[in-house]
């Protein structure tokens, strides 16, 4: 063996040497970690709760199930579990990954849901039972309102050749089946006008980061809303109060990208202040206002309006009305809500996904004069419990 | 060798310090780009300024609104008024209209619906049921009345009581009726119709109780979202639930219990001062509350036989009226409708059949007057 030769084999077997111990230590480095890191119960990033140690049971090692709930333990508890995820998802930002979990990663920042085009029979059968409905209540004025996503508003935004079936071409079948049920009491209003002209105005109509609209964006759909139902919305001056300035919402813990970019939330309070109490009927509690602080500092700020979702809120205003509004709704317009406030006396809202009253009863005893319908058009395509509410036909004694 | 050992020891150290820097980095990028949330505190400020805005007075500020605007309409003679006697002049229902009745005192904003205005006429008739007098009158026409009233003695022997009020008459009307009912067991459940009219009418009352206001929701007749009970339990005890129905700050609360009082309390005095009690809780948890309290019924024939303590209940009864219209509670008397027939078999509970008598006599007796 040459000098040199010996040389190689000095420094290969130094190398591996080496690798070898640093190999070990980090085992038991992470070992050590493993076994002192404090156990979490509940990620606020993911918006779940966390695995915690399983039971050992002869039945649990026999079925399998065991070592499954401890591979899952194992994962959810890895030390400083958050910078890992991270440092995944930086990692897919750095190679151009730009869809998970049914989010787009668009341009702006902007976190852009899909909409899919899976099933078009649910959504006409809640379109059948909406008319249905309505067709009982021919003296009540109705308004059904779809607002467009951000897919469709925003799909610029998008990335190039993104898979995404168009909202525009279904809202149009929609539009002609509403109207070929030809209800005289019902009115169809599209914000997608507006949305466009505004969104090239540079104004911000969806969130970065979440599937609703901004406060601004309900400001136009309201606006657009009152137009149809005759309301005096021009003459109403709003305040803006601003009550959250890093809004991190649904859609980056359902896809596990980070948006860099820091949405607000605001609120647009009447001005001059209206006298208003929300009645959370099968809750049993009666609060004033229609916001609550204990949302807003929760995982999902948008629960600054009304605290979340119930299925049945009844709000009474002061505002000098005879006009009392019933609206069918998904969580956007839990936003828009506060801007009708000024015009109806009493406004009820009904959340179809909890609701389990009668909605004819109520219908006929709250003497509605108004009935809205508002939803987003994901929901509505994929939800079934709108016709499930509305079916029945005749109360049964 | 040892210094061989000690370079790769060194080397390991170094790349494994060096992995820890990489990883704090990014823990440290993590916590600056993304974790924590931001709400604005002067936001926040606003939000818990709305929050804790005092809800009673709000609620007066919102139905102030609704009764002032609301038309108050009673029955006004069309005609010349015949004087009846024992009324001056001045007794007309236009003058009732600006509540300068003599010896009534007519205050809406407390009791909107329980207006007990004197009949001047008792030919005049603008309800919509038709209204048999029970009086020693002839029978009343029942189209609303346009043409000149009858000018003949409207009584016939001058009645030396002071005429029925129409709240008495449509009492009076309702027992016959419904007692002819009970009587041959024919009480139809409520329409469609009445259910809403049900529904509408005490969309801000509060049923509470004990098992026999559980009956309430139990049969469907309300959302029992409106119903607070608790099974079994005195006065005293459902005190402690007062809290849950003051969180909805209701307009009504018509309270309905029964016989575990006649255990409980000794005495008829006893549960009268935890009813004093209970009222008193009532109205200052909600004030401006009105209170209804329904008949402590009696047990069944059967069962009184063998319960000397039940078989009391009457006295206590009288004691509960007594003690209501001392405080201001508007007693609601529900012993006409009971029969033996329609008690469950525990001889205590009341079925259905006089749960559908007993809402419609309260919707009556709620129904503001026409």
């Amino acid at each position: 063996m040459t000098d040199r030769e010996a040389r190689e084999r000095a420094r290969k077997l130094r190398f591996f040497r080496l690798l070898g111990i640093v190999f070990l230590m980090m085992i038991f480095l992470l070992s050590f970690l493993r076994l002192v890191w404090p156990r979490k119960s509940y990620s606020a990033q993911e918006r779940r709760s966390l695995a915690q140690l399983p039971e050992m049971t002869t039945e649990n090692l026999k079925n399998g199930t065991f070592s499954n709930a401890m591979e899952d333990y194992l994962a959810d508890q890895f030390p400083a579990r958050n910078v890992w995820v991270y440092l995944d998802e930086l990692r897919g930002h750095i190679m151009g990954e730009k869809y998970s979990q049914g989010v787009y990663r668009s341009g702006s920042g902007y976190l852009i849901e899909e909409f899919k085009r899976k099933d078009d029979a649910r959504a006409a059968k809640t379109t059948k039972a909406v008319i249905d409905y309505l067709r009982e209540y021919p003296d009540i004025r109705a308004y059904f309102m779809l607002i467009p996503n951000a897919s469709w508003i925003l799909k610029d935004k998008l990335p190039k050749g993104a898979p995404i079936d168009s909202q525009e071409e279904w809202y149009a079948s929609w539009e002609q089946e509403v109207r070929n049920a030809g209800l005289s009491n019902l009115t169809v209003v599209s914000p997608v006008q507006t949305f466009i002209d505004e969104t090239k105005l540079d104004k911000q109509i969806y969130y970065r980061t979440d599937h609703h609209w901004t406060t601004y964006g309900a400001y136009v759909g309201a606006k657009t809303l009152a137009a149809s139902m005759d309301l005096p919305f021009e003459n109403q001056n709003w305040k803006q109060v601003q009550v959250h300035s890093r809004f991190q919402g649904t859609l980056m813990s359902k896809s596990g990208f980070y948006s860099r970019t820091a949405d607000a939330i605001e609120l647009y309070l009447p001005e001059p202040e209206i006298a208003c109490v929300t009645n959370y009927k099968e809750q049993q509690k009666t609060l004033p206002g229609l916001y609550s602080s204990e949302g807003l500092a929760g995982d999902d700020p948008y629960e600054v309006f009304f605290g979340g979702n119930y299925p049945w809120l009844n709000i009474s205003t002061n505002a000098k009305s005879n006009r009392k509004l019933l609206i069918f709704k998904d969580s956007y317009a839990n936003a828009m809500i506060g801007f009708l406030c000024p015009f109806f006396s009493e406004i009820h809202v009904v959340d179809p996904r909890y609701y389990t009253g009668d909605i004819r009863t109520l219908t006929a005893s709250a003497g509605i004069t108004d009935i809205c319908f508002l939803y987003n058009i994901n929901t509505y395509y994929e939800d079934g419990s709108l016709s499930l509410i509305l079916e029945g036909g005749e109360a049964d004694e | 060798m040892n210094n061989h050992y000690k370079k790769l020891m060194r080397k390991s150290l170094h790349m494994i310090l060096g992995a820890i820097g990489f990883f704090l980095f990014v823990s440290l990028l993590y916590i600056f780009s993304v974790s924590g949330k931001k709400p604005v505190q002067a936001g926040v400020d606003v939000v818990k300024q709305i929050e804790a805005q005092n809800l009673p007075a709000l609620l007066q500020e919102i139905r102030q609104k609704e009764v002032t605007e609301v038309e108050v309409t009673l029955p006004v003679p069309d005609g010349p008024s015949v004087p009846v006697p024992g009324w001056t002049d001045d007794e007309t229902g236009a003058s009732a209209q600006n509540g300068e009745t003599e010896g009534k005192t007519l205050n809406f904003n407390d009791f909107p619906d329980l207006t007990d205005i004197p009949v001047i006429q008792v030919t005049e008739s603008q309800t919509d049921a038709p209204a048999q007098v029970e009086t020693q009158t002839d029978p009343v026409p029942t189209e609303p009345v346009t043409e000149p009233p009858q000018t003949e003695p409207v009584t016939d022997p001058i009645p030396t009581e002071p005429p029925l009020t129409v709240k008495q008459i449509r009492i009076n009307d309702f027992k016959k009726e419904w007692n002819e009912k009970l009587d041959l067991n024919d009480v139809r459940n409520l329409s469609a119709e009445e259910q809403q009219q049900i529904h509408s009418m005490f969309m801000n009352t509060i049923f509470f109780g004990d098992s026999m206001t559980q009956a309430i929701g139990d049969y469907g007749f309300i959302d029992m979202s409106q119903v607070v009970y608790k099974r079994s339990a005195s006065l005293d005890a459902l005190k402690e639930k007062i809290p849950e129905v003051a969180a909805v700050f209701p307009e009504r609360v018509v309270i309905f219990v029964g016989l575990n009082n006649c255990n409980y309390y000794k005495t008829p005095e006893a549960f009268a001062d935890a009813f004093t009690a209970m009222v008193e809780s009532l109205r200052e948890q909600i004030p401006g509350v009105s209170l209804y309290v329904s008949s402590l019924l009696p047990p069944s024939d059967v069962l009184g036989s063998t319960r000397a303590d039940l078989v009391r209940a009457p006295m206590y009864d009288a004691l509960l009226n007594h003690t209501a219209n001392l405080l201001g509670v508007e007693y609601i008397d529900a012993n006409w409708i009971v029969r033996q027939q329609n008690y469950l078999k525990d001889g205590i509970h009341m079925n259905r059949t006089f749960y559908r008598v007993w809402f419609r006599y309260l919707q009556m007796l709620m129904s503001p007057n026409l």
